[in-house]
């Protein structure tokens, strides 16, 4: 009997399109995934391939996030189903028992849900086999790569989420239970991964994440692309642990369901009905109604109007959904923003430009939601309650009902609104934060985020009207967003095609709006403009009454469309056009304008046309005296320069290639040199010319470059790329500047796209022993050691700021100038920096210090200071002396979050430093540590500075990572430290992964971040705990002071690895060769710790270890190796600070060892501070029992 | 005050051929619609009701034209479907003055006052707060009255009104349309003869999309005066009756078959002449 309804569902089932439409939809997902890079779903990249076994395992899982939907629709239904069609009655008359009922019907949808789901692995299976795939993406077919996620994901997945609906749907019986489960599972699961992702424990966030993401990349978490390529996610730890959780709760909400339900006619309810009394008498002695006036007139349409309005606005807040998909939505704000770190575990303080943004988005998808959901629910509200043959027969308008329910719509998008302001105040409140800034809430909620909110009902609106199907209108709607993204990816990159698109931008503290939302408002009127349109459509086609076919409504909309309605429609549409042409105008005349596919075609057209000039020689620019006044307000720049230009080489130069990279924006352009040339090129599209001059310039001659032009950005920008001239806060480097010789900054870097435009593949960086190479630094083609001075003005209230020491300050015109003067030689990169500062002035010996700050970010100053003067100290004494007598901190807006240290100059983002809060004890100090590692740049790089080839940040990047945390060990104690690693070990672990190119040992990367930057730390801290910071410092010492500003030639990695190697003693050289020539990964674990008490009361500690060490190659294999290694044996106590270490030689994998200590341990093992790079750092220790 | 309707026809999109050359002219008082099941009287009473359009023909109350001047004609309605649901949760007198608001009546003192004493009248009163969505088939059906009330209307369209309600409460609302039919035209369908001739002056009975009879009920019964006879036979003999009669109608009663046929001889040899009711008529024109 079971079988026989299980066969029934599977019938029913597989005889109605839905099944096939949802499989389909799977299918094809799946299938651009692997083909295309239209639909990214946890993609691949790089060195991972398109169907690896890693790339499929994600977007199965991924894409059952979003299957929720599908599962719900299958499996919610079947018991509603008998009900709703009345089959129930003859069902319960049978003999059949509520068991064999629920489970035939149960399994039956389950296998078809299986089924459908296996669409996406079909789809990848197909997609993995298209003959046009370029054949290194692809791994051969494995018919375990298919079946793990099958069993892994896809059927305890289906099995506990079907189970919920299946029994939601079992015992409701309603159908709209059933249309929003799906939606609610969905939301819930969204929220759910946001507190997980928080979690610290690493069990818990595994277990409670029914999908099984958590849990699988828990394992994959580190797995290197060649790793990825081979590897199925194994059944085991938590991911296994997970999978029977989940199973055993989805079989007992099942048994819990089945207990519940109950073989009768009335759904479960949990509330008593009371039956009404009739009242049967209709006492008619006489019927007398009152007389009432009808009224049609402009008055009682306004009131019927806002009747409507809240009469909706009634009806959406009664729906209990409505509540929770509230609460959902402000419960997902707080703990995203409580729970959001901008860097090393640091939030900032709640501001209200920062947390309103985040709100904001946050909410965003909510918005989308509900805005979806309810504008089909208010369109749909009389037919959907079968009222509408009453409603429609009533002598109100059709604008009426239509634009009330429109306004009811934006009247509770804007309640929404005030919502997200309202919790944003709260969590400020909480926080203890009291600086409210009520104006600016209002002002981003309405009138920079509500707009697009608004095109979106209007549009939702339309398509219900035009539609006439309820679940396709919302299917519409929905595919519309899709499409939008695949508008973007797909050439159509400019807005106006976009519906509703508007362009974001940043807030920033420091320039509030700035020019932003004046430019956005364009875009927002435009939309606006076309939502009208499409309402006027939809008035059009507005139903009324009972008739719905096609041919009725065509007729309707003809009788409709009368003169009246054809000039307006006319009259909104030529609005539109104008307001998108005004559009189009800005972005892509005014603007630089170019698409992805176009932008790539440009730089290869440079690449490919001026690449042979790159042995050109180029005289070097040893002089530069600039003139700059900046109008943030016009965002105009008036540049002049007069430069000296030097021929250092032993042949003559008689051509000079010059690069304008701001051309496009650029007017009143003269260019002069002090000789006779000539214009012999100009490519005025790249800003790219060549000039010959009379006479060539001999050796050792100098010549007079002077220039002079306006740089003019527009404001309306398809997307806002151009922050650097703001209102308050501009922020420029020497870019805008002129540069000489090819400048091969501007050629293609990622190697996909190299490919596309048939260029030969490009590494990141020359090779080690191209001495050709050696001729230039890093940042700079055409200059060595410079002279620099220069002028800037501004307006009358701000503050300008660049290299050098401030000469003169005068006013002139109502503007403000500054005239800047350096003494030292330094590189030729500089900054200019003006806004409307607070100035902090402090000293240290003779050394000024400063502070440029937006008034009321006071928190860190003194912090950054005493980092300052600590780093000072600490380098001069260590490195060598500061070049400069002066030490500024600059703050620009959070457009960009970075510090970035400029000669005696140091820009630093408000978002890194300014105002991050951290003033909680377990906090790591992250403007202390920004502010060192920016000093320290001083002496590594603006000191010391390495050419373009492998390895040339070591000494810059890696070094002053090094330094910072000296200073900070010093500040803050080797337990601090020990966090600090932590993250930084997992930075690199985790980057590792995601190489897209290949992974290189620390002296030879090619500017990775997570190798100089994170790998960096962790290497140098464990050298310097191996050879001792004395020697390290010795090396450092030694090293700049050979090549403090020297170059060219200029020193490279290796130059500076002899210095290290020369303070190395010959037993540690194959140990410091493992950590820079190497990539080398542990994995130590202590096995056994025990300890006893001897007869001295000490502690005697006994360890079981095991001690594994890999060499990995650049794609990620790895080879076990020998281990010969002085690692850490020691204890800690229960706050987590080192009571004992000792090194220990360790030449086999399993070792035991016995060491005696004073105080009482906690835990006991290897590599206590986790100065290794282990492959698994939480098993290092293990407690101890006494 | 007349609505007069003049060579209406509909066709569906999916080809039935609802309503075919109607023509009919509608005084003030209670007008019965005669039809059985699927006879075009529903599509008659939308179409009335502004809710759906013709094809062809004319539709007029007095001087307006009703199909151009929908929002016009709506004024004067009062609709109660045959089928109609409500907002969930949603209090009697919350919706009733929510329709009163749609229907014009937008001074607020009068509506409630309206309101009241609509609920008053149909006896709902008591249960004013309560949701509407709970309401009993009866007490929803007499919510539907009340709200065709709305405004005084001088047309009132109602549609089988009296499905499913018990005999007892089909009088009291009978007795409810006649009370209000004396200024206006109320129009109602039903397929129940005896509703019409208790109460209409007026009738029309429509089959398959067509008027085949109209005017006063006893003018109708006179004309078949004369004409009806009855028999009773056995069970299978009907088939034989049909084949050699006009067989009309045929009921069980007491084991054996009465059939009704209508003839136009004087005398028919085994049956007996009997005084034709309404209900002959209806069937007459229906067969």
């Amino acid at each position: 009997m079971m079988l026989k309804i299980l066969f029934f569902e599977l019938r029913y089932r597989l005889n109605r399109p839905a099944t096939y439409i949802y499989f389909g939809i799977l299918f094809f997902i799946s299938f651009l995934f692997i083909t295309t890079d239209i639909v990214q779903i946890g993609g691949s990249q790089g060195n991972v391939c398109r169907n690896s076994p890693f790339t499929i395992n994600q977007a199965v899982l991924v894409l059952n996030i979003f299957a929720a939907m599908i599962c719900s629709a299958i499996m919610g239904v079947p018991v509603y189903r008998d009900f709703e069609h009345r089959f129930h009655e003859i069902l319960f008359s049978t003999p059949i028992s509520k068991l064999q009922y629920l489970l035939g019907r149960f399994l039956g949808s389950y296998l078809i849900t299986i089924v459908v789901m296996s669409g996406t692995l079909i789809g990848i299976m197909v997609g993995s086999a298209m003959p046009y795939l370029n054949p290194e993406q692809i791994v051969p077919f494995n018919f375990n790569f298919y079946w793990q996620p099958l069993i892994n994901i896809i059927l305890p997945n289906v099995l506990f989420m079907g189970a919920i609906f299946f029994i939601i749907g079992a015992l409701t019986r309603n159908i709209f239970a059933i249309y929003v489960q799906g939606i609610l599972f969905l939301v819930l699961y969204l929220i759910s991964n946001t507190i997980t992702d928080n979690l610290d424990n690493q069990l818990l966030a595994s277990l409670l994440d029914p999908i099984g993401i958590n849990a699988s990349s828990e394992i994959t978490k580190f797995w290197t692309p060649a790793q990825r390529n081979q590897l199925t996610v194994p059944l085991v730890g938590h991911l296994l642990y997970n999978r029977l959780l989940w199973i055993s709760i989805g079989i007992i909400i099942f048994i819990v369901g089945y207990r519940l339900f109950s073989f009768s006619a009335q759904p479960l309810s949990f509330k008593k009905k009371k039956a009404l009394v009739q009242q049967d008498q209709i006492q008619i002695q006489k019927l007398e109604l009152p007389v009432t006036r009808l009224s049609f007139n402009f008055t009682s349409n306004l009131n019927q109007f806002l009747h409507i309005i809240r009469f909706e606005m009634k009806m959406i807040y009664r729906t209990p959904i409505f509540v929770i998909i509230i609460l959902l939505a402000v419960f997902n704000v707080v703990i995203n923003i409580t729970e959001n770190t901008e860097m090393y575990g640091i939030s900032t303080f709640p501001t209200t430009v920062k947390i309103l943004q985040e709100a904001a988005d946050t909410f965003a998808l909510f918005f989308i939601i509900i805005i979806t959901f309810y504008t089909g629910e208010l369109v749909w509200r009389e037919r959907s309650n079968k009222i509408n043959q009453i409603s429609d027969a009533l002598p109100v308008k059709n604008n009426t009902i239509l634009f009330a329910k429109l306004f009811a719509m934006i009247a509770m998008v804007a309640f929404l609104n005030l919502i997200v302001i309202l919790t944003c105040t709260c969590i400020q409140f909480l926080s203890g934060y009291h600086y409210y800034e009520w104006l600016t809430a209002f002002k981003y909620m309405y009138l920079a985020d509500f707009p697009s909110y608004l095109f979106l009902i209007m549009f939702a609106f339309f398509i219900h009207a035009i539609v006439n199907n309820k679940f396709l209108g919302h299917a519409i709607v929905i595919l519309t967003y899709i499409i939008n993204i695949a508008l973007d990816m797909n050439g159509f990159e400019n807005k106006i095609w976009q519906l509703g698109s508007i362009p974001s931008f940043t807030l920033s503290d420091m320039n509030g709006f700035g020019h932003f939302l004046k430019a956005a408002f364009w875009f927002q009127l435009y939309w606006i403009i076309v939502g009208i349109f499409l309402l006027i459509i939809a008035t059009l086609f507005w139903i009324r009454g009972t008739e719905f076919s096609l041919k009725s409504r065509i007729k309707l909309f003809k009788s409709r469309f009368n003169f009246k309605s054809k000039l307006t429609t006319a009259s909104i549409m030529i609005l539109a056009i104008f307001c998108g042409s005004y559009i189009y105008y800005n972005t892509n005349m005014l603007n630089l304008f170019l698409p992805k596919n176009e932008r790539r075609a440009y730089m290869a057209n440079f690449e490919k046309k001026y690449k042979q000039y790159e042995k050109i020689l180029q005289p070097r620019v040893v002089d530069v005296n600039n003139e700059v006044d900046i109008f943030p307000r016009e965002k105009r720049l008036i540049i002049r320069g007069k430069w000296w230009l030097k021929n250092i080489h032993n042949k003559g130069v008689d051509t000079l290639i010059l690069n304008l990279s701001e051309n496009f924006y650029t007017k009143n352009k003269h260019i002069n040199f002090g000789i006779l040339s000539k214009k012999i090129f100009a490519n005025d599209t790249l800003g790219f010319y060549l000039y010959k001059l009379n006479k060539p310039l001999k050796p050792g001659d100098s010549l007079q470059f002077n220039f002079s032009y306006i740089i003019e950005y527009p404001e309306i920008e398809n997307e806002f790329k151009q922050t650097s001239i703001v209102d308050n806060g501009t922020f420029f480097n020497s870019e805008v500047f002129p540069s000489f010789g090819y400048n091969s900054e501007m050629e293609i870097s990622n190697n996909d796209d190299r490919k596309k435009e048939n260029l030969p593949k490009r590494k990141l960086s020359y090779a080690i022993s191209d001495s050709a190479k050696y001729n230039n630094t890093y940042i700079s083609n055409d200059a060595d050691w410079i002279n620099f001075e220069t002028i800037v003005s501004t307006v009358e209230n701000q503050i300008a700021v660049a290299p050098g020491y401030l000469q003169k300050e005068w006013k002139q015109n109502g503007r403000r100038y500054f005239h800047y003067k350096m003494d030292a030689p330094i590189l030729n990169f500089y900054a200019y920096l003006s806004a409307d500062y607070q100035v902090k002035k402090d000293k240290w010996n003779d050394v000024n210090i400063e502070i440029y700050y937006q008034k009321g970010h006071e928190y860190n100053i003194d912090k950054m200071i005493l980092a300052i003067k600590h780093s000072l100290a600490y380098y001069t004494k260590n490195f060598g002396p500061y070049q400069h007598k002066q030490a500024r901190i600059l703050e620009f807006p959070a457009y960009q979050s970075f510090a970035q240290a400029f000669p005696n100059t140091i820009p630093y983002s408000e978002n890194i430093g300014f105002i991050l809060n951290v003033n909680e004890p377990k906090a790591i100090d992250v403007s202390y540590y920004v502010t060192a590692h920016e000093i320290a740049h001083q002496w590594w790089a603006h000191q010391v500075i390495g050419c373009p080839v492998d390895g040339m940040t070591v000494f810059s990047e890696t070094m002053s990572q090094y330094s910072a945390l000296m200073v900070m060990k010093k500040q803050f104690g080797k337990a601090k430290m020990k966090k600090f690693l932590a993250y930084e070990l997992d930075e690199y672990l985790s980057n590792r992964a995601r190489e897209r190119e290949k992974e290189q040992a620390l002296l030879f990367n090619q500017n990775q971040p997570y190798l100089h930057y994170n790998k960096g730390s962790v290497v140098m801290y464990a050298l310097q705990d191996l050879i001792g910071e004395e020697k390290v410092n010795a090396a450092a010492q030694n090293f700049i002071q050979k090549y403090r500003f020297k170059g060219p030639p200029y020193p490279n990695a290796l130059d500076f690895y002899s210095f290290i190697k020369a303070e190395t003693p010959d037993s540690l050289k194959h140990m410091v060769d493992d950590l820079f020539l190497r990539i080398t990964l542990f994995n130590n674990t202590c096995k056994k710790a025990t300890v006893t008490l001897n007869k001295e009361k000490k502690y005697v500690i006994d360890v079981e270890l095991s001690i594994q060490k890999f060499y990995a190659d650049s794609i990620g294999n790895e080879k076990t190796t020998n281990v010969n290694d002085w690692i850490d044996i020691g204890a800690l106590d229960e706050n987590d600070s080192l009571l004992f270490s000792q090194k220990v030689k360790i030449t086999k994998n399993k070792m035991n060892y016995q060491f005696v200590m004073d105080h009482k341990p906690s835990k006991a093992g290897i590599d206590p501070l986790n100065q290794l790079i282990d492959k698994d750092g939480e098993d290092n220790l293990m407690k101890l029992e006494f | 005050m007349e609505l007069i309707i003049k060579n209406l026809s509909k066709t569906y999109a999916n080809g039935t051929k609802a309503l075919n050359n109607i023509n009919l002219e509608i005084p003030t008082g209670l007008f019965g619609l005669l039809g059985p099941n699927g006879a075009g009287k529903s599509s008659l009473m939308r179409t009335i009701a502004t809710l759906q359009d013709a094809d062809e023909g004319s539709l007029f109350l007095d001087d307006l034209d009703v199909m151009k001047n929908k929002d016009e004609m709506r004024k004067y309605l009062g609709y109660l479907p045959q089928e109609f649901g409500v907002y969930p949760s949603i209090s009697a007198e919350d919706l009733l003055e929510h329709l009163c608001v749609l229907k014009g009546v937008v001074n607020s003192k009068e509506r409630k006052e309206l309101v009241k004493v609509l609920l008053n009248q149909t006896n709902l009163y008591e249960v004013r707060k309560k949701n509407v969505g709970g309401y009993s088939g009866g007490m929803k059906q007499r919510f539907g009255i009340a709200q065709a009330l709305i405004g005084s209307p001088k047309v009132i369209i109602v549609d089988e009104p009296t499905a499913g309600l018990d005999p007892a409460e089909r009088n009291r609302f009978l007795n409810l349309l006649s009370e209000i039919s004396e200024q206006v035209i109320i129009i109602f369908s039903t397929h129940i003869v005896d509703d019409v001739k208790e109460l209409c002056n007026n009738m029309a009975v429509i089959n398959k999309g067509e008027v085949v009879a109209k005017g006063n009920p006893q003018d109708l019964i006179n004309e078949l005066k004369g004409k009806v006879f009855q028999k009773v036979i056995e069970k299978y003999d009907l088939e034989l009756y049909k084949n050699s009669h006009r067989v009309i109608s045929n009921r069980l009663s007491a084991g054996k078959t009465e059939i009704h046929v209508t003839s136009n001889e004087v005398n028919l040899s085994g049956f007996e002449l009997i005084s034709p009711s309404l209900e002959d008529v209806y069937f007459d024109k229906i067969v």
